[in-house]
């Protein structure tokens, strides 16, 4: 049993270098993965494994594991019968180790509503504790998780991450935001004059 | 999964991204390799920029236009996520709900004027001032005695009061009498206008007298001050034009810096202050130059205890009989000098706070439309005028945030004997001026959330400390952590019986004090909104 040829992965609505991988690139980038997926084996049907970037198993339940729409679809697309791991081409051990931690949290969380780009989205920047605790590392760990959640398509997880980026940009000027994310500022005093004059009609 | 309200252009992508781009085929003649390099070792330090621009547009959803436009001015690479708006005086008239105004505005206060060759100098102390881009500035409001800063203050359009530069909108080479903003009754009459669409296309004609905004001084991690400044020397003349008398002068003359003192608003609780912390132990007396304005040498004696052990100790505060002007000053007669010395006791630090909320496009404080009479915020001269469908005042593009004012003593006090009395008794005046903090509202925690789910604490905590510290002149040392369960999360119900039964007593002395312990014990006792007699206590003994 393969991946069904029918059931590809998403890559229209995200875009940009860790986009959902297709079919296509799955095969190719773990091609003798998928060949022993396609053999029947006697399985644990609660437990997975994930292989991590850095080539680190880790085992999961896949109830957990399914909170990944990513995952999930894999599993509807090879069935039932996984005993290897399934390769998570860019994430590393660290990372998923935390998004795991996440997902085992939320296991029983209620599936999120359907995408609603709409207006009447609720834009709160507001984050349940344990989220915020969750979410109290290093930047590069935070912008990790994030492009990991995106790659795995874990809506809550992203916008958890979203929002605490949001969070650490609201109410800063340009000055405190380039402190807090060590942005260089590359205008240069002329761009800037032009930015000024562009603006300058708005007497009070 | 995105779709975002502006347009995301390809043009202004972020320099990592080009990188990439390059690295994929795509050619860029404009860049050459060396820059390239250049920009990829920051972007690896800023991870930032190397997020998807879809992921990009999904943090941005949670972003208010004017954190938007915040972002947009971090980085070229950044610029694209500012709506294009038209930029010329062919925009509709100018009004607040006018999206291309909020723009320009919002980016006339995050890009204040360039200065050029600023040589202007402190009026008090005559210290060389740093120019108003300084990132700590303080702009010391010369219309309300306020210090504001440069977030909260319109720099493009504000005016130094002293500057010895000719100036095309002020020639304020001398002591100018200070400018009058639009009273309240212009701006309800222009609230009304604006009400009924009756504006007209020069906006000259539609608003008030643009209030002249002015500042007095500017105060920063490189400038304030001296403490002692005012006891330096003997005698002041008030009707002198230099250094000290200048302060002297707007302290005791505007009317505004009186009112704001005085006028605090719906919220405040006009009595109490509370117990923020202790002044922190001195350092050792370096051998510091003498202040500018002279030999440092105090006219109090006792001031000159810390240089030289030979001088007398302070006498005891007289009583000033029954009229008590000043609960300031009768509180400081608790303070006990020779106490203090003899157990090394760290002086405890007192503040009052009050809060307004405040439009962001305007910079005025927003109407309170339930607040009650005669507490009603008029100390700025003026209110909000902007209007926003389905809020009670306030631009809804640009925002309405909280600022606490925050009335902190900013000069030693000075001691005078008092002519009349034998008994050696002393009058001593302080000098309080306000500093203004940007807050929001966040959700709870510690002590009392379960009562108080919300509060109020400042956008950035480290910037609102050090301001504190810069208006304050010393270091201070915070309270200790309260512990984890304590009066703060009791009900309010149960905390008024508790005042309730300190006011059966034969005093009102537990209950007055009480009420200074807390915010708790007044809220609990009044409600937020209570009608407070002043109980005819003003901060100012000399006013």
């Amino acid at each position: 049993m393969g991946l069904s040829a029918s059931r590809q992965i998403e890559t229209t609505a995200i875009s940009g270098h860790l986009a959902f991988p297709t079919t296509a690139q799955l095969h190719h980038i773990n091609l003798p993965v998928f060949r022993q997926l396609s053999t029947p084996t006697a399985v644990n049907m609660t437990n997975m494994k994930l292989l991590s970037s850095d080539n680190v198993e880790i085992s999961v339940e896949k109830d957990v594991a399914e909170r990944s729409v990513l995952i999930k679809n894999m599993l509807e697309d090879v069935g039932e019968t996984m005993d290897a791991p399934i390769p998570i081409p860019n994430v590393n051990e660290a990372v998923l180790r935390k998004v795991i931690e996440w997902c085992e949290h939320h296991r029983n969380d209620p599936p999120p509503p359907a995408d609603d780009d709409s207006d009447s989205r609720k834009k709160s920047t507001d984050i349940e504790e344990w989220d915020q605790k969750f979410m109290q590392v290093d930047q590069e760990m935070l912008f990790e998780i994030i492009l990991a959640a995106n790659y795995l398509d874990i809506k809550p997880l992203l916008d958890v991450g979203c929002k605490t980026v949001a969070n650490m940009i609201k109410g800063k000027s340009p000055e405190e935001i380039r402190k807090t994310f060590n942005i260089q500022n590359d205008f240069t005093p002329e761009e800037e004059d032009q930015i000024r004059r562009e603006n300058e009609w708005a007497e009070e | 999964m995105f779709k975002p309200d502006f347009n995301i252009s390809v043009s202004g992508a972020p320099e990592g991204r080009r990188h990439h781009d390059i690295s994929s085929g795509f050619e860029w003649d404009d860049y050459d390799s060396e820059h390239i390099v250049e920009l990829d070792y920051y972007d690896n330090r800023a991870p930032l920029l190397n997020l998807s621009i879809d992921i990009l547009a999904m943090i941005i959803e949670y972003l208010s236009f004017r954190d938007i436009i915040a972002l947009s001015l971090t980085t070229k690479g950044f610029r694209h996520l500012n709506r294009q708006l038209p930029s010329t005086t062919s925009t509709p008239p100018p009004s607040p709900g006018n999206e291309a105004l909020c723009s320009a505005r919002i980016h006339q206060r995050f890009l204040p004027p360039r200065p050029r060759n600023y040589t202007e100098k402190c009026p008090y102390c005559l210290h060389p001032l740093c120019p108003p881009t300084c990132s700590s500035a303080l702009f010391l409001d010369t219309a309300t005695g306020i210090f504001f800063p440069g977030s909260l203050y319109p720099l493009h359009k504000a005016h130094f009061r002293y500057t010895t530069a000719p100036s095309k909108h002020e020639p304020a080479l001398t002591v100018a009498a200070p400018p009058k903003r639009g009273s309240f009754i212009e701006s309800q009459r222009n609230s009304f206008i604006l009400s009924h669409g009756a504006y007209k296309r020069n906006s000259a004609n539609l608003a008030s007298k643009p209030p002249d905004y002015m500042y007095s001084t500017i105060w920063c991690d490189h400038h304030r001050c001296p403490r002692d400044l005012l006891t330096q020397k003997k005698s002041y003349d008030i009707n002198g034009n230099n250094g000290v008398e200048k302060f002297l002068q707007e302290y005791h003359n505007e009317q505004r810096w009186k009112q704001a003192r005085r006028d605090r608003g719906p919220r405040y609780q006009l009595w109490a202050r509370w117990l923020v912390g202790h002044k922190s132990e001195p350092p050792p007396p370096l051998p510091s130059p003498p202040s500018i304005s002279g030999s440092r040498k105090s006219i109090v004696p006792w001031f000159d205890r810390d240089r030289d052990s030979s001088q007398p100790t302070p006498p005891p505060s007289a009583s000033s009989g029954s009229h008590r002007k000043s609960l300031f000053s009768w509180l400081d007669r608790f303070k006990d000098f020779d106490d203090l010395e003899a157990t090394k006791q760290p002086e405890p630090v007192y503040e009052r706070c009050f809060y307004e909320s405040f439009c962001y496009h305007c910079l005025r404080p927003v109407k309170v439309p339930l607040a009650s009479k005669g507490l009603h915020s008029n100390w700025s001269g003026s209110t909000c005028d902007c209007i926003s469908p389905g809020l009670p005042g306030g631009c809804r593009r640009c925002g309405v945030t909280s600022i606490r004012f925050t009335l902190i003593e900013v000069f030693d006090k000075i001691y005078k004997q008092i002519p009349e009395e034998d008994t050696g008794a002393v009058k001593q005046q302080s000098y309080w001026l306000f500093l203004a903090t940007d807050c929001e509202i966040a959700p709870a925690t510690g002590p009392g959330a379960s009562i108080e789910p919300q509060r109020l604490v400042p956008r950035n905590h480290i910037t609102a400390w050090q301001s504190l510290d810069i208006v304050r002149g010393y270091d201070l040392t915070p309270l200790l952590e309260p512990p984890s369960v304590g009066l703060q999360d009791l009900p309010y119900p149960v905390l008024r019986q508790i005042v309730e039964y300190l006011c059966d007593g034969e005093t009102r002395d537990p209950h007055f004090w009480a009420m200074q312990s807390t915010y708790c014990f007044p809220k609990a006792w009044r409600g937020s909104f209570g009608d407070f007699t002043a109980m005819n206590v003003y901060e100012d003994p000399g006013s």
